[in-house]
């Protein structure tokens, strides 16, 4: 890592004139880092995703990825940050998990043999061989959860976000979620991962983000911001060391 | 594990996955139109045909009942309708059988074909926006099913009843959660690139097709010949 690879600079984003849901956002995230962005519900967190992303339209405020600014390039970030969404049954748009992972590529334009490679490898770094033509409603939490982010590591993005990706999952699916996010960290992806159960990956974040009604209230590495957030509404189990701070089975 | 939903796709290696998805659908349109008014002669024999089909494919019928149920209860109102304007009971149970067998069609068409490889598939409309509105729209048929079960569900685990309030509220529900998934859906889609005019790779034609096309010719002969 070391690299700066997206800076936001005063993003706001309201709901027609009274309803305002983000405001003043600035922040900057290293590539090939993982970024823990925390908050209670309603504080603004899977809005910022999307805007991220380019789904919701920028109110004000700039948005520079690699070094450019693509605020108003929406097509750009769609291409280069993944979203995995948090309700992942609604992301899957293909009838088998091949057909779901393909369907991006297809989207891509890519010919069929560098599909085919992608979806090969997808499969084969997230151990999901075996289900390549299982429907995706018949998979477990665990496994659906893994389908989405295949569906969106196959597109190739630079930036890797991701709305929840504990929500629902039982303590070994959590576990093996967090082992491939930091594998695929490992591999060079940049992640921004959204959750409010801090006790299930915070030991592995490098940085902290942390939204309140709105409002960016921390910004920094784990340690500084660890001992804050009690203050804004997020849970800390007590006594329990940084580096305990997760749901990785040893 | 999620229960299997009706009207949705299920990759096998079996007859009706391998023959192509276009001749498929024809037949489905050939079947049906024939349907409309088929004598009992034609009747059984498309029966007898899609029953064997139905081996073949091993259609999980039984996991279906439940979401059959609103069939069902289409396919009574029709008879009773029928019965009452034919004052024929023989009547009602043959237009009865009629509309079963179309549904029967369809679920046997949307287990083995899924909705890509149908707007794939379709000569000079895959080639157009229209591949994708016909992909989008057959992949959310499912969708409906899936939300009106887990309304269901969920009303039942709240100890409802059946009252007519009920049903309206059932209704509104499903309309609202539809709403909601097909929103996410959208969102969904623009996260992925969707591209309604992408190139589509057709399937070629194979021998595999002949089942269907010389079951359909000979139901369409039994029609024209008029063995009624």
């Amino acid at each position: 890592m070391n690299d700066e690879l997206l800076r936001v600079e005063g993003l706001f984003y309201s709901l027609g004139e009274d309803k305002t849901m983000l405001s003043n956002l600035s922040f900057s995230v290293q590539e090939g880092s993982f970024t823990l962005l925390c908050g209670p519900n309603g504080a603004g967190k899977s809005t910022l995703l999307r805007i991220l992303k380019g789904l919701y339209p920028l109110k004000a405020g700039t948005i520079v990825l690699e070094g450019k600014d693509v605020t108003k390039r929406e097509k750009d970030r769609l291409r280069k940050i993944g979203l995995v969404f948090q309700d992942a049954d609604s992301q899957f748009v293909g009838q088998s998990v091949e057909k779901d992972i393909r369907f991006g590529l297809e989207n891509l334009n890519l010919p069929l043999e560098e599909q085919n490679r992608r979806i090969d490898e997808v499969l084969h770094l997230l151990s999901m061989k075996e289900q390549r033509h299982r429907h995706p409603h018949s998979l477990s939490g665990g496994e659906k959860r893994k389908l989405a982010i295949a569906g969106v590591l196959a597109m190739q993005p630079k930036l890797i976000l991701l709305d929840e990706p504990f929500a629902n999952l039982d303590f070994r699916s959590t576990g093996a979620t967090l082992k491939l996010l930091l594998r695929l960290q490992k591999e060079g992806h940049t992640i921004i991962l959204v959750s409010h159960e801090i006790e299930k990956c915070m030991a592995h974040a490098d940085h902290v983000l942390v939204l309140d009604d709105g409002l960016l209230v921390e910004d920094g590495s784990p340690e500084k911001v660890l001992p804050r957030l009690q203050g804004h509404g997020i849970h800390v189990p007590h006594g329990i060391p940084l580096e305990k701070l997760t749901w990785l089975a040893e | 594990m999620a229960r299997r939903v009706i009207f949705s796709y299920r990759h096998q290696d079996r007859l009706l996955n391998r023959t192509h998805p276009f001749v498929k659908v024809l037949a489905l349109l050939c079947g049906c139109i024939l349907l409309i008014d088929a004598s009992v002669l034609l009747v059984s024999t498309i029966a007898l045909f899609l029953l064997l089909l139905t081996g073949i494919q091993r259609l999980p019928l039984r996991s279906y009942a439940r979401q059959l149920r609103f069939f069902i209860l289409l396919f009574t109102l029709i008879a009773l309708s029928e019965c009452l304007r034919s004052r024929s009971v023989r009547l009602a149970l043959i237009v009865l059988v009629r509309y079963a067998l179309m549904i029967l069609y369809a679920l046997l068409i949307t287990d083995s074909t899924s909705s890509d490889e149908i707007a794939s598939s379709i000569p000079l409309v895959n080639k157009s926006v229209l591949a994708g509105g016909i992909e989008l729209t057959l992949a959310i048929v499912p969708t409906i099913f899936q939300v009106s079960e887990e309304i269901r569900i969920a009303q039942r685990a709240r100890l409802r009843r059946w009252s007519i309030k009920g049903t309206f509220e059932y209704l509104s529900t499903l309309f609202e959660l539809l709403l909601i998934r097909l929103e996410e859906r959208a969102l969904a889609l623009e996260g992925r690139l969707f591209d309604a005019k992408r190139k589509r790779h057709a399937p070629p034609l194979s021998l595999y097709d002949l089942p269907m096309v010389l079951a359909t010719a000979f139901f369409i002969g039994l029609r024209m010949f008029g063995y009624e």
